[in-house]
């Protein structure tokens, strides 16, 4: 699903240019569930936008399902990313001005999706993640745990080929990480595609495969038989 | 102790200019919208404030202004309701005097076409044999009693003030007036001539009047060239007099008041009881008279109270809105100084030492906003006084004290007001969780925030709403139909009667000037549209009951007026030459024979079911003292002979033989009209080489009536965009502050797919919330007060819903330029920048 060759990725600022990517090489299959993890600064996050089609790599190639993104311009990213890209931040980044609902129903407006359509899919999205009964509330009402549910929803809604995860849970506590990560396996277990960075050993754990990253550069992969076994 | 304070004290001040310096500098845009707003603001408001001051101070340079009354007279003659008018019978002076022991001293002023109809030139042959002639339109000539000089603190620089005026035909002047009439002559005993055969002795030169006084006067001729006792002029039946009568001091008007009824039957009496009407005296101070008397036949035209208030609103807002700029972009600013004021306080900072910071830092600012205000007042004090047509402000304006008080005032109260809750919401984080990056804005502060928005918006809606609907009624004045020939019109000032032949002479010249290819008519009359006619009395139909008459106004024209102006004709015929009557014989006064032609007013005020009905028959008029009878052979549409503020005015036109034109008008066609006034005045020169040739179109005359309507009109404009202009700075500010707090959810949006349009669209979405209640407040405001602005006009617009959609729209369209053009740098950042989490 995701082919990635060669790629570099620098940003420049007025004194120094620094190199956030250098000669990045991976492959991920669809339905895999890698882990992609690494000390802070070592370009973890960069590499995540730029496989979540947020930002573009300065050189090198790729591939997402097929298609070049590359040299894309924002407008085509956007196009591509659109229904095809879920993503789960570590700060959830929810609307706070919009309900429980209003956030999840937000990629689907974006789909053009007519309204019945809009409040079967969000009912059904938020029954499953065990929300449906706060869908009246603001994020701010909520636990933090509630709100990873909630920005999952909002992920997974319009059945991504692709869940894009930045630390999910970063911000939560044990029993709340736990069952988020579980949520997460499930949804691979179906059949999406997951890319996951984080800090946390027993995260990277129900991954299948760790990449590990050390200053911009892929340092080791292992593939992790023992998936399941923390269940 | 206190050694040690006021070091601290002069450390912290120190530091505050350091930090406050420091934070400007990189933040140019919020302070550079802050000085600017707050300093158009104060300019405008101490503009706004002098000119309130300037027309509030009518009339108090007068020594004991406050013991000067004129006498007004109301009266129910002519079946129209009471009416109060400004001007008084002759005797009502002198008999105050002598039967109120209150009075101390009477002073009767009247107009100059009392004593002059028609033309008045003045001359003066000086002594090098040249002749120097004035029209003197300019000159505000009054005819008065002597106590005028000592009532109105007419100061002398050369004659006696106590006796110049008690001496019959004598005359006083103003430097000015003097100095073009004599140069460098001796003005005293000289001759000036009214229209070559009336001599005046000039007895008098006093100061320059100063301009803030309901009676400008340039020339005072006395007021016996009436006539001795007995005579109309010291009669109770000509009331067309000012009365002014100085009360002793400490005098309550009402005292004197509660005397007028019996006063009123004592002299009026006889004559309320012959004509059957009622008359009421009262008291009117003089230092009212500019903006609070708006009676029949003022002297000068006044202004009203409530112009001033709206202006005084306007200042307000003004200032309101620059300060409101203040708090909303400091308060918004206060999420970037969480930081320094958590640090500061847990390094130990009381509370205290915090607000005092930032009321200094508000204060700098405003320091900043006076300076260029002060600069920006000097720079625009000429353009100020054109503005408003009077020389309100000069840069003497300086040496008063209360310039620099109300400046001060500004300057503290206006920091204070505006820094306060600035200073308060800065003051109050908590450091711990500023410093934790945990910081929510409150929601008590978004509040405040939304709510002085939404008064900012419901100020500029209401703003360009009235603005926009009193440009509305007053381009409608300008281009209403005024039922006559407004263009091409040239008016000028007929010739004076010099002798038996002028009437034959006038008719040679109208023969000659029609012969002309682009002269269509020529016509005399002594009225023209665009001033109140002066003549009038009460009409009625020959069957009615004298106390019955209605009344009406007189207008003397010749055979050519009606079809010179285009005025309408409804039923019978225009005037023929042959139609003219003669109003004195040899016998004297002709009672009956007369033939004339009314409006359609004076038709349905006389009672006739149609203008049809009125034709052949007969009407009787007062003219002079006694009832004559004329024929009625025509009637026309009514015109507009005043401002559309005023209504239609009943009209009899009369024509008569004996000469008595104030102006002629030539209706022109064709193209180079110059050429063909060239013509028109070598013509005039020819016949009448005495005579000052003084020519104007009758559109601009008539449109003279609406200066002061226009100047209000473009006070209120300038004003008002200035107001508004301030406001867009201010949504100009707060909108790259709404971008950045918008950033975060921008981001997200465009994460979900949404593209920088879409984005965007979360934006205007709020901002249209805010401004369609701001509109649910300001438009039925408006709404009333325009309605009852538009109530004094008898030809009016009728509101409309564009009048109020259009502004409520206009803002928004402000509104949302402002906060777009800096949203839309955050919604092109890539959102990957903004979700960053750090």
């Amino acid at each position: 699903m995701i082919q990635i060759q060669n790629l570099k990725k620098s940003f420049r600022t007025e004194e120094v240019e620094t190199l956030a990517l250098n000669n990045v090489n991976m492959n991920i299959a669809s339905g895999e569930f890698a882990a992609i993890m690494g000390p802070s600064g070592c370009g973890k996050s960069t590499l995540l936008n730029i496989i979540g089609m947020l930002d573009n790599p300065t050189e090198g190639s790729y591939q997402f399902a097929g298609h070049e993104v590359g040299g894309l311009k924002e407008r085509q990213r956007t196009q591509l990313r659109k229904g095809n890209l879920g993503f789960v931040f570590q700060s959830f980044n929810l609307i706070d001005e919009l309900t429980v609902y209003e956030n999840v129903e937000l990629p689907l407006i974006y789909l053009k999706m007519n309204k019945a359509e809009r409040r079967e899919k969000v009912k059904v999205v938020l029954e499953r993640m065990k929300i449906a009964h706060r869908e009246k509330h603001f994020p701010q009402q909520l636990s933090g745990g509630q709100q990873q549910r909630v920005a999952i929803s909002r992920a997974v809604v319009t059945n991504p080929k692709l869940i894009l995860a930045d630390e999910p849970t970063g911000n939560l506590d044990s029993k709340n990480g736990i069952e988020v990560m579980n949520l997460l396996t499930e949804l691979n277990q179906e059949g999406t595609t997951i890319v996951m960075v984080t800090h946390s050993d027993r995260d990277s754990h129900y991954a299948h495969r760790v990449i590990n990253l050390f200053d911009g550069q892929i340092v080791t992969e292992s593939q992790n038989r023992a998936m399941g076994a923390m269940l | 102790m206190p050694k040690v304070f006021g070091q601290n004290m002069r450390i912290m001040l120190k530091n505050h200019l350091k930090i406050a310096l420091r934070f400007f500098l990189r933040n140019k845009l919020f302070t550079g919208i802050n000085v600017l707003g707050l300093s158009i603001g104060i300019t405008a408001f101490i503009l706004l404030i002098s000119y309130i001051g300037f027309e509030k101070s009518y009339d108090s340079f007068i020594p004991n202004v406050d013991n000067l009354y004129r006498v007004t007279l109301t009266t129910n003659l002519g079946g129209n309701g009471f009416a109060t008018s400004a001007t008084n019978h002759p005797m009502a002076g002198p008999a105050m005097l002598s039967d109120f022991p209150e009075v101390e001293s009477y002073t009767r002023i009247a107009d100059k076409p009392m004593a002059f109809s028609g033309t008045m030139n003045i001359s003066y042959t000086n002594t090098l044999g040249d002749e120097i002639k004035s029209d003197a339109i300019d000159d505000y000539i009054y005819f008065a009693d002597n106590a005028i000089i000592d009532m109105f603190d007419i100061q002398f620089i050369q004659g006696d003030a106590a006796t110049a005026l008690d001496e019959p035909i004598t005359v006083i002047l103003t430097e000015k007036i003097a100095h073009r009439f004599f140069g460098n002559e001796d003005p005293i005993n000289k001759m000036i001539e009214i229209n070559d055969n009336f001599k005046l002795k000039v007895t008098g030169v006093f100061k320059d009047r100063p301009e803030n006084t309901h009676l400008p006067m340039g020339m005072i001729v006395s007021y016996n060239i009436f006539g001795q006792d007995g005579d109309h002029a010291n009669s109770w039946v000509w009331p067309e007099f000012y009365n002014y009568v100085k009360l002793k001091p400490g005098t309550d008007p009402k005292v004197v008041e509660a005397k007028f009824p019996a006063f009123v039957k004592k002299y009026l009496g006889n004559i309320m009881n012959e004509h059957g009407f009622e008359a009421k005296f009262a008291l009117q101070p003089v230092k009212d008279i500019h903006l609070k008397s708006h009676l029949l036949k003022e002297i000068s035209p006044n202004n009203s109270e409530g112009t001033l208030y709206f202006l005084l609103i306007v200042a307000g807002f003004i200032i309101a809105i620059a300060m409101i700029n203040f708090i909303n972009l400091s308060t918004a600013k206060s999420m970037e100084r969480a930081k320094e004021v958590g640090l500061k306080k847990v390094v130990g900072a009381p509370r205290s030492v915090l607000i005092h910071q930032f009321l200094f830092e508000s204060l700098i600012i405003n320091f900043f906003a006076v300076i260029i205000s002060f600069v920006l007042i000097n720079l625009l004090i000429p353009s100020f006084n054109s503005l408003v047509g009077i020389d309100v402000l000069n840069f003497g304006m300086w040496g008063k004290w209360q310039v620099w008080l109300a400046m001060l005032g500004i300057f503290l109260i206006g920091g204070i007001l505006a820094g306060l809750y600035p200073a308060f919401v800065l003051s109050s984080f908590v450091p711990i969780e500023v410093l934790r990056g945990k910081f929510h804005k409150t929601t008590k502060g978004n509040i405040l925030q939304k709510t002085l928005v939404v008064a900012q918006f419901v100020i500029s809606i209401a703003l360009i709403a009235g603005t926009y609907i009193v440009y509305n009624q007053f381009s409608y004045m300008q281009n209403q139909d005024l039922g006559f020939n407004a263009e091409q019109n040239l008016v000028f000032s007929a010739p004076t009667y010099a002798d038996s032949t002028t009437q034959q002479k006038i008719e040679s010249f109208k023969r000659e000037l029609i012969q002309n290819p682009k002269i269509n008519n020529v016509a005399l009359s002594d009225e023209i549209p665009g001033k109140p006619i002066i003549q009038g009395n009460t009409i009625r139909q020959v069957h009615e009951r004298r106390e019955l008459g209605v009344n009406a106004n007189f207008v003397i024209i010749d055979q050519d007026f009606i079809k010179t102006y285009g005025i309408k004709r409804l039923a019978g015929r225009d005037f023929v030459k042959e139609d003219a009557s003669s109003l004195y014989t040899r016998e004297g006064a002709v009672p009956s024979g007369h033939r004339v032609v009314i409006n359609r007013s004076a038709a349905k005020n006389l009672g006739f079911s149609d203008p049809e009905a009125a034709i052949d028959q007969k009407m009787i008029f007062k003219f002079g003292p006694i009832d004559r009878t004329a024929q009625i052979i025509g009637v026309v549409e009514d015109h507009h002979q005043q401002s559309l503020q005023k209504g239609y005015d009943p009209i009899v036109f009369m024509h008569f033989e004996s000469y008595g034109a104030s102006f002629v008008t030539v209706n022109i066609t064709g193209d180079n009209i110059r050429g063909t006034m060239g013509q028109i005045e070598a013509k005039f020169k020819e016949f009448f080489p005495n005579d000052l040739f003084n020519s104007f179109f009758i559109d601009d005359y008539f449109n003279r009536q609406y200066r002061a309507e226009s100047k209000f009109g473009t006070i209120c404009l300038v004003f008002s965009m200035l107001a508004i202009f301030i406001a867009a700075l201010g949504l100009f500010g707060l909108g790259s502050h709404m971008a950045m707090q918008k950033t975060k959810e921008i981001s997200i949006r465009k994460v979900m797919g949404a593209t920088v349009a879409q984005a965007l669209a979360i934006i205007p979405r709020k901002l249209l919330s805010l401004v369609l209640l701001s509109g649910a407040i300001a438009l039925p405001i408006i709404y009333f007060v325009t309605k009852k602005w538009l109530e004094k006009y008898a030809f009016k617009i009728d509101l409309s819903v564009s009048m109020f959609l259009i502004p409520l729209l206009l803002v928004l369209v402000v509104a949302a330029l402002s906060i777009l053009s800096q949203s839309f740098k955050t919604a092109m950042v890539n959102p990957a920048e903004s979700l960053r989490n750090e």
